[in-house]
């Protein structure tokens, strides 16, 4: 403690004083109340409205700023930008709070960002075009885990839980054909699992399950538990037994479909529902990688249909690569809903960006014009209707990813000491 | 809550509780049980208990917390739910200095439910308010220095549109 401090308490001290021989009530101390009461009170709190609490003053600050707070990985939804693989620093963007800041990353250093779990990103390094080397990485707490070397084939990876915990599955996600691949904490190799020949586009974690989704908007679910059991404390063979992980195939209806033009299909979980996001790009040959439309699906497994979503309530989405997740407006403290954010991906799935070097100066090459261009949209469910939105995004680059920048690490990041 | 054990009218046992300013109170013993950390210090004396000491809590919000506690001693049915909402409203609506003190009573005394009820009524004071707004409605000193500010400044220059 400053003897400046001291001094300032002691003249507020004083204040209260006067205050109290006038006849007024001695009034509290606010700052100094205890910590465990402040807790209870800030979780009460959107998230937003944290980030002005902790800028009141040092104490207050001081319950948001542990990393072991109950906030955990909550935080803000934020951009890592691409193309920055052999900086120090990697730039950041906060959507909900319309700010950018520059991250040290050493240990990101000459790797590509893939995608995020919450607040890990999951890294990847090229070896000679063949193989990949990838870890997991939280760059708030530092905590890294090195996964094993696997074949350059997957175009996705899904995570079944945040890796801090002792049991999760990473699942990669095979390209040209329906193979997955397994990791658990402690095996030495990923387990490769052939389920069909047709690729899956995309994968997504909900309830236990994962779930793939294969062409005819179907979906495979594959149990996690099984999984685990599976492969955990056994090493010796490579293939997974198919027989002792459980899955099932779902055939669901899709009603509309559209055939022409480009679709581009995620999946999200949001509130223990399977979110389909169909992302619509131009047919026009002169408005080449233009976004159009966004049409949402709800999975209704019962009807084995994928039911219309019109409106999305209070959830906003951020849709991207390995990253696509769903947050609750109120819970952020924002007065956003219904809408979806999305970044500039590319209208095929299959590719990553270290297949991706074809790719640069592709905007030159068809003359567009990539001035101010944002690498990100804001789509809202409504816009459909009227016809208006195109979104093209600044086509040289890389899409950024989305991850969550928790909030005890804002809190101590623009802490001061 | 275990509490709820402590409804029923007819065995309407009286407890004294004392303030840290020394005032003694006697109050119905379902009422008191409303606190856990006076239930657990009844558990301990049993009946040879005189009074119960409680050097944390002044006789003022000492009043105010067996207001609460009488008032939620009984199980609430549903058609009282809406009376005892309003009530409970109107109970959290009090100067800030003193709901600061019931607060800390309230902590003290180990009464989740008042508590909850009272946190969520400064959560709701310190809503959508910016850091100057809020450190004025609770009366707080910004005590962070010059070069502090400037660096919290500076976070928030970044900010784009």
């Amino acid at each position: 403690m400053t003897p400046r401090r001291k001094g300032n308490r002691r003249w507020k001290k004083q204040k209260q004083l006067n205050e109290g021989n006038d006849g007024e009530e001695v009034s509290a101390d606010w700052a100094e109340l205890p910590h465990v009461i402040l807790q209870v009170i800030f979780e009460q709190l959107p998230l937003l409205d944290c980030i002005s609490v902790s800028d009141v003053c040092k104490s207050w600050r001081g319950v948001f700023a542990q990393e072991t707070s109950c906030w955990g990985s909550l935080g803000f939804p934020s951009l890592l930008v691409s193309g920055q693989k052999n900086r120090k620093m990697r730039t950041c963007i906060s959507m909900i709070e319309k700010r950018a800041w520059e991250m040290e990353l050493p240990e990101a250093r000459g790797k590509y960002c893939w995608g995020s779990f919450q607040d890990w990103l999951i890294l990847v390094s090229e070896i000679r075009c063949f193989s990949l080397d990838i870890s997991l990485l939280n760059p708030f707490t530092k905590r890294k885990i090195d996964l094993p070397v696997t074949w350059n084939f997957y175009h996705k990876m899904v995570l079944s839980g945040i890796p801090s915990m002792q049991k999760f599955v990473c699942m990669l996600v095979h390209g040209q054909c329906g193979e997955l691949a397994f990791w658990v904490p402690g095996a030495q190799s990923w387990h490769p699992y052939k389920l069909v020949d047709e690729p899956f586009e995309d994968a997504v974690f909900c309830n236990g399950s994962f779930y793939l989704l294969s062409k005819d908007y179907n979906i495979w679910q594959i149990d996690a538990t099984t999984v685990l059991a599976a492969i955990s404390g056994d090493d010796s063979s490579t293939v997974v037994p198919p027989s002792e992980i459980k899955r099932q195939f779902h055939e669901i209806n899709m009603l509309q479909t559209h055939t022409n033009g480009g679709v581009l299909r995620y999946l999200v979980e949001s509130c223990s529902n399977i979110l389909l996001v169909c992302r619509f790009f131009s047919t026009k040959p002169t408005a080449a990688l233009e976004t159009e439309n966004f049409e949402v699906h709800m999975l209704d497994i019962d009807q084995m249909s994928w039911k219309k979503v019109d409106n999305l309530g209070d959830r906003v989405l951020f849709l991207g690569k390995c990253c696509a997740r769903s947050f609750s407006s109120r819970e952020l403290g924002v007065n956003i809903s219904n809408c979806i954010y999305f970044s500039n991906d590319h209208p095929s799935p299959w590719w990553n960006e270290w297949d991706s070097t074809h790719l640069i100066g592709l905007s030159s090459r068809l003359g567009l014009n990539n001035t101010d261009r944002k690498d990100w949209g804001v789509f809202t469910l409504d816009n459909g209707k009227n016809g208006n939105f195109c979104f093209r995004g600044n086509r040289d680059n890389w899409p950024p990813i989305w991850f969550t920048a928790p909030i005890w690490w804002y809190c101590r990041k623009f802490a001061l000491n | 809550m275990a509490s709820s054990t402590s409804g029923s009218s007819s065995s309407s046992k009286v407890v004294k509780i004392r303030s840290s300013d020394n005032e003694n109170f006697e109050v119905e013993e379902a009422a008191a049980a409303r606190s856990e950390t006076i239930k657990k210090l009844l558990e301990d004396v049993g009946d040879d208990a005189d009074v119960i000491p409680l050097p944390n809590v002044d006789a003022k919000t000492l009043v105010k917390v067996m207001e609460w506690c009488k008032k939620h001693m009984d199980d609430v049915d549903e058609l009282n739910k809406e009376e005892m909402k309003t009530w409970d409203a109107e109970f959290v609506d009090m100067d800030q200095s003193c709901l600061y003190n019931v607060l800390l009573a309230a902590n003290f005394l180990n009464i989740k439910e008042l508590l909850d009820q009272l946190t969520q009524k400064v959560a709701d004071m310190i809503k959508g308010k910016s850091p100057e707004e809020i450190r004025a409605t609770f009366n707080i000193k910004n005590d962070f220095t010059p070069e502090e500010e400037a660096e919290i400044r500076k976070q928030n220059a970044w900010a784009f549109e």
